[in-house]
């Protein structure tokens, strides 16, 4: 009986272990300041490639701004966590001719970062960043 | 009379109610209808995948690019430089029109790898992928890379 149990204990511990690697993606974004590197290689078609974006969520807004260029914007969100490791946030910017909608898939590799996916579904003409991948890592939580 | 313009504003209001929903469902429709879509199911597909960054240790098949072939619950993938092919089963599961996600598990040499593949589409042909392991043959178990993705 004292065999098994320690058994039991050592498969316990072993898959908590095993668990412990995957990292998690926080439930919700409310105080979390992010930072963004856009990691593709600029093109006329891509002016948004290799910059640096700081973006902090309250519960339903969120303020970026591209630290390249000082250029801050604000929207509302809505985050949807589909795994622990996998989310996804929609936003929504401006109005009117400048409405901007666009996702940003979060993937993560450990509790403080990982990899993005930028997809703009409607935006203003001048922007040129319909589809991007980079880094994010979590900066702070409030 | 009060009542009887109460109740003309109030079907003018609904015809104008019904108006806007139909003006704003058929925007909407127009708007999902420019949107690009994965497949829903990968069986007999066969997918290209380029793996982006510099070859590192992090990231041993950068610089790759990889096939994948999709039977009903297993795959093969061939990587195409050094023809290298490796096998397993797999899941996908398409969360969003735009999103999904491919969950693997393959045995090599007697050891278990887990990874994903998450999907964004560009076109409903191409668009970015990342791909995320925790668990693998390949050290560091716990990597993560990006790359584009093709269906050929």
């Amino acid at each position: 009986m004292k065999y098994l149990l320690f058994v039991l204990l050592i498969m316990f511990a072993s898959l908590f272990k095993a668990q412990a690697k995957v990292c998690e993606l926080p439930e919700s974004l409310n105080g979390i300041t992010f930072l963004f590197n856009i990691s593709t290689v600029y093109s006329p078609s891509n002016t948004m490639a290799g910059m640096l974006l700081e973006s902090t969520f309250s519960d339903k807004t969120y303020t970026i701004e591209v630290l390249d260029t000082g250029e801050a914007f604000t929207g509302s969100y809505d985050y949807q966590r589909f795994l622990p490791k996998f989310a996804r946030f929609n936003v929504r910017e401006g109005t009117g001719a400048n409405l901007a909608l666009y996702s940003k898939t979060l993937v993560c590799k450990t509790n403080r970062m990982g990899f993005v996916i930028f997809s703009l579904r409607q935006g203003p003409e001048q922007v040129t960043a319909p589809h991007d991948i980079g880094t994010y890592v979590i900066k702070s939580v409030q | 009379m009060d009542h009887c313009y109460d109740y003309f504003m109030g079907g003018e209001f609904l015809k104008v109610l019904l108006l806007s929903g139909m003006m704003l469902f058929s925007l909407l429709a127009k708007c999902i209808a420019q949107e690009c879509q994965l497949p829903i199911s990968l069986v007999g597909k066969s997918l290209l995948l380029r793996v982006y960054g510099l070859p590192s240790q992090s990231n041993p098949y950068a610089d790759n690019i990889i096939e994948m072939f999709f039977k009903e619950k297993s795959y093969l993938s061939k990587v195409l430089k050094t023809g290298e092919i490796i096998g397993g089963e797999y899941k996908y599961h398409r969360y969003e029109r735009d999103l999904a996600e491919i969950s693997v598990e393959e045995v090599k040499e007697g050891v278990r790898a887990h990874y994903t593949e998450t999907f964004v589409c560009q076109t409903d042909i191409s668009g970015y992928y990342i791909f995320s392991t925790f668990q693998g043959r390949v050290k560091p178990e716990v990597r993560q890379n990006t790359g584009r993705y093709i269906f050929k």
